[in-house]
Formats: C-alpha cells, structure tokens, sequence
C-alpha cells in the first residue's frame, strides 16, 4: 500500500493506493503521524484506489477520528468504492465521518 | 611417527607474551625419511606445528586423532599412495572436509586431474621454493578456516534450528490447548431448550478464532443468543474475545442487569470495552427470544450477521447500520423485535462465512450466502447449514478459510403457549 | 644447478634455510636410508619386479633431491623410468650407475660432515 501526500490551503489530503489493512497499519499510522505534526486541520483520506479495509484499518479511521475530534482537527473520506462504502455504512462510520464523492465538496466541509 | 631433532616451534613468531595465537596443525605423510624430515623442518621454521607419519594408514589414524589444519600427503608411497589416501579421507565423514595438499615429484596436467578427481585439493612440488612452499600452506590453510567456520556456523544453525522446530512444537501445542478451551465454551449441539433446535459450524482461521457466540438459558422463559467478532486475527482476538464472552454470560448480566435486554446489554458492553489505544473493537449482536411467543428482541452493535428465514417469506437481514462497540462511547443501540413462528430459523453468522473469495478475487458476498440458505429450507437445520460452508469453499476453491466462519442456526418447532398459525 | 656435479652444497644448505648443523642430520640420515633403498632396486631388478623396481627408485631419487646431488638424481631418475616400463635390459646398467654415483655422494657428504662447511 502506497500513500501520496497532498498538501492545499485547506488541508492535507492522503491519497491511498491499495489495501488499508492490518499488514499495513505502520504505513497508515506514519503518514497521519505526519499531517498531525506539520499542525493539519483538516485531513481527507482519499479511499478512490483502496479495494479493500479490513477490521484493522477500520478500526484505526476511527481511532484517527477520535484522535482528531480531541484537538479540534476533523477528518473525512473520499469516494470510497462501492463494497468499501457498504462495509462503512454497516459500521455507521458516516455518522462519524463524513464521507464525499468530490474532492470540492470535502475541501469545502467545515469541521462541526 | 619419527621425531627430528629440531625442536617444535609451538607459536608462530613474533607473537606477544601472553597473546597466544595458536599455531596451525600440519600432518605430513611421507615415506622417505630424508624427505620427511626436510620438510618437517621447513614447516616448522614457518611457524607450524607439524605431525608426521610414516604410511596412509597411520596418517589417517593421526589425522582422526589430531584434526590437523592441513594435510600435506606424498603422491607416491607403498601399501596406501596419495590418491588412495585422499580419497580414504574424503569417505571420512569426520574427516571428508579436510584441505590436503598432494606432494608431487613433478606434476603434469594428467596428474593434477586425477588428483583433484580422486580428492586433493592442490599441489606442492617437492623442488619447491620455500616461497612457493608458504604460499601453498597459506592457500590451503585458509581454506581450512573458512571451511571450519562453514561447519561450525552449520552446526550452530542446525542447533538452533531443532529449538526452534521444539519451541514451534511447543507453541502449537499450547495453541492447541487454548483453541480446545475456547471451543469448549461454545453451546454444545442440540436442543438447549424444548421447542428449540440449535445447530452451528465453526471454522477458525488459524487455530484460535476471535468471532465467538453462544446460545444461553436465561430463565424459564427466555433464551439469550449473542454472536461477536473481535477485529483482527489469532491469539489476541481471541483472548479479547474470551474476555467479552465471559461479561456476557447469563449470570453475569442478570446480576448487572436483571435480564438480558439486548438494548442494555450492548450499552454496558460499549461502556465497559472501549476502543483499544492500536484500534482493536468488538462488533457483536444480541438477542432474546421470548419461548412462550416466539418474540425476538435484538441490537446491534456493527454486527451485520443476523439472518432471518421464515417457510413462506424469503429470507431477510435483521441490519441496520450501528456503532461497533468502543466507537461512541455514549452510543445508543436500538432495540428491535421480531415474531418468529414454528419452522421459522434465525442464524447468527461471521462475515468471514461470506467474505471468502473466489480464485479471481470476487466475494462470495451476503446475497449468494442468503440463497444458500434459502435453497435450504426443505432441508433440515444443520444440513442447511453444512451445505453453506459446503457452498463457501467451492466458491474459493479451498477448504480453509481466510478469516473466521461461524454460523449458528436455530429453529424453532413449536411454541408452548398455544398454536400460532392457526 | 650443475647437472654434472657430485654434490651442489651451497644449494642444499639453502635448501635448509643456511641450517648447517640441520643439515649435518638430514645428511646423516641420508648416510644410514640411501644404501637400504639401492638395495631394494637392485633386488627388484634381479627379481624383475619392474613395480618394486620403480618404487624404490623413486624413493631414493626423493632423498637424492633433498641433498642437491644433480648427477646421482639424474641417473636415479632414469632409473625409475626404466623400472615403470619394464625395461630390465637397459636397467642393469643404469642400476650401476647409480650405486657407483651413491657412493660419490656419500664421500662428499662424509667429507663436510668431518670437515665442515667451505666458508
């Protein structure tokens, strides 16, 4: 798995290649590690080419999300395909973060 | 063995008092003793340690005994000559790695070849230089180390090789042991209560599995079913996993709770398992079924696998979209309520049953798991279920699967108060 | 080395690293086994055992080597060849030649050891 950095005025955006599992957890961790130190407010993950999340990498979105929410910072997803948005929605992860088919709409989206 | 007159120089000169850098060994095997003697010497002044004998025979004694660095051995001797002595080595298999220079008188390139095909390793001329003489030992002496340092090294790597394959054994073992405990905790088959049967399968990943469920008399009255999956795989899933099943047991919740209300239950689980500092969770379903009415309440907790089929209806997902537990700390779960009548089946299932995918890497998915089960219903309980797993792999092509497979059935075939159905 | 010489000393000396004394015993040695190895050629020749023949041949010539005696190493030589190919006929005198040279040897070697070395 693969992550490229992309920094805009309103954030960071993290485009994923690839699997977002257990394997690759370090992977994850170590570029959200990063965006959190170079002070991101608002960092969208771009799930456009990850074919597959597993409970790890669940499980460590919403430790991110929560991680966020305490310093006041948010995250959102990016188009998400078709078999990973179902298995978010089972989990209600849209109730905790919002998900965007559009890169404008999320660049837009205000932290509540 | 003849001695000369020079004494042995034990170390190799100029080496410092008290540094004691071991002379190398050298076994000379020469007939003629003029010859032997002269280079006994000539080794010697070089700073070896040098062994003689006489013949093959007691050269290879020597040789066992000794375990010489280097063995310097005449082509041409009586009873045993140098080839033959070679190869003797070379059937050793104490010995057969030994470094052996051959003396020759002359060499011609017929003579190199067949010593080196009947085993020596390189040549000395007996005209030679004292230069081409150290150069020769040098050469085979370190090849000699390096060979020695090859074997021990492989004898080190066996060595710990058979204690890992012990500890491995070990491992598995204890493994072993736990996955029978974990597999003991599980509802044993059959009827738990009259009016209800209760089939499952149960299909661990690796040899502990992290998705549990069970099947539980809570009073008279009532049944309480859960099924759980903990996040990730192997001994510390199911570690968790036996921790929370040890909260949810009957007793545990009528203490804490007076019933099993899946709306309370799952709110003490999210409350007393939150999500772990590397992001480990819990999805889990509840349920309690009235016997008398056959009435289903249940929750939800991300647990998606909770499958209802009915005689007349086509089968459906009792699903809504929840929390997992540890997500929202002051998550609600909604409490939902099903009728289920006589013949009517509800599973419990792990997304590691339908998650499996076929050589070209496409899910099996929940609807083909929901026609599996539906093309069951003339069929009773357990062989609906056998034929969903039976379905599973022939999906995959394999008979392991990737992630956890559970599903537990359950039927019931009569209500006690009264007819339903007219 | 003078292939015509009895005996090439300064050859042999350095042969044992300029060790006189070391050499006074390897010539010693020499003294007492190259008689016993001429024997055993001699031996093998009237017995035509042309295998003993080239054995102790051999042998002697490996000794000879040692004490730098070109003219006693060439005909001790020759004196293997012939006994690998069976050629007893021109063996004989051969065989000859080399006790005949032997003995040269073992006086020149008798005369160092008694004498000293040459400075």
């Amino acid at each position: 798995m693969q992550i490229k950095e992309r920094i805009v005025p309103q954030g960071i955006i993290l485009d994923v290649v690839g699997d977002l599992t257990y394997a690759h957890r370090a992977v994850f961790k170590a570029a959200v590690e990063k965006a959190k130190q170079a002070g991101c407010r608002h960092l969208i993950v771009n799930l456009e080419q990850v074919r597959f999340v597993d409970s790890a990498g669940l499980g460590l979105l919403v430790l991110v999300s929560q991680n966020f929410k305490l310093q006041q910072a948010q995250i959102s997803m990016l188009k998400p395909q078709s078999y990973v948005r179902e298995i978010m929605s089972l989990a209600n992860i849209p109730k905790m973060i919002p998900i965007y088919e559009r890169e404008e709409d999320a660049l837009m989206a205000r932290a509540a | 063995m003849s001695s000369h007159a020079m004494p042995h120089i034990g170390q190799v000169p100029d080496s410092s008092p008290g540094i004691e850098t071991p002379a190398a060994t050298i076994l000379l095997i020469e007939d003629e003793p003029v010859t032997r003697t002269s280079m006994a010497a000539r080794l010697t002044r070089l700073g070896y340690r040098v062994l003689e004998a006489e013949n093959g025979r007691a050269g290879l004694e020597v040789a066992r005994r000794e375990r010489p660095d280097l063995l310097i051995v005449d082509w041409m001797m009586p009873e045993m000559d140098g080839l033959t002595f070679c190869e003797a080595i070379r059937c050793d298999p104490q010995l057969k790695s030994s470094q052996i220079l051959l003396m020759t008188a002359h060499d011609t390139p017929a003579q190199i070849a067949e010593g080196l095909v009947r085993g020596a390793d390189d040549f000395l001329s007996k005209s030679a230089s004292k230069q081409e003489i150290m150069a020769r030992v040098l050469a085979g002496l370190r090849t000699s180390r390096l060979v020695r340092k090859l074997e021990t090294t492989g004898e080190e790597l066996k060595s710990s090789m058979l204690l890992l394959e012990k500890k491995q054994v070990e491992t598995e073992a204890d493994l072993q042991t736990a996955a029978a405990f974990v597999q003991s905790l599980l509802p044993s088959q059959g009827s738990p209560v009259h009016g209800i049967t209760l089939a499952w399968e149960y299909q661990p990943s690796l040899t502990l599995g992290g998705d549990l469920f069970d099947v539980m008399t809570i009073d008279a009255d009532h049944l309480g079913l859960y099924i759980l999956d903990a996040s990730g795989h192997g001994v510390a899933a199911a570690l968790r996993s036996a921790s929370l099943m040890t909260f949810l047991r009957a007793e545990n919740m009528l203490q804490l709770l007076g019933s099993y209300d899946p709306e309370k239950v799952l709110f003490e689980a999210n409350r007393r398992f939150p999500l772990s500092a590397d992001g480990d969770y819990f999805t889990l379903w509840v349920g309690q079924l009235h016997l008398p009415t056959g009435s289903l309440s249940y929750a939800s907790a991300g647990h998606p696998g909770a499958l209802i089929s009915s005689a007349e209806h086509p089968s459906r997902w009792l699903t809504h979209a929840s929390f997992p537990l540890g997500f929202d700390p002051s998550a609600r779960f909604t409490r939902d309520r099903v009728s289920l009548k006589p013949a009517d089946r509800l599973f419990l299932l792990s997304d590691g049953i339908y998650e499996v995918p076929s050589p070209s890497g496409e899910l099996w998915g929940r609807d083909r798991f929901q026609e599996a089960i539906d093309a069951g219903k003339q069929t009773s309980l357990s062989a609906t279920i056998a034929s969903c797993f039976a379905a599973a792999r022939g999906w995959q092509q394999a008979q392991h699967f990737p992630d956890d497979a559970a599903v537990v059935g359950i039927e019931l075939t009569d209500c006690r108060e009264g007819t339903f159905n007219g | 080395m003078d292939k015509t010489a009895v005996l090439d000393l300064s050859e042999a000396l350095d042969r044992a690293d300029g060790d006189q004394d070391f050499f006074v015993t390897l010539a010693t040695l020499f003294l007492q086994e190259s008689p016993k190895d001429a024997a055993a050629a001699r031996a093998a020749l009237e017995r035509q055992d042309c295998a003993g023949l080239a054995a102790a041949a051999h042998k002697l010539k490996g000794s000879v080597m040692e004490m730098c005696a070109p003219r006693l190493f060439e005909c001790t030589k020759r004196l293997e060849e012939l006994g690998q190919q069976g050629n007893f006929a021109e063996a004989s005198p051969v065989c000859a030649d080399v006790e005949t040279r032997l003995a040269e040897v073992h006086a020149a070697l008798r005369d160092v050891i008694a004498g000293g070395f040459p400075s």
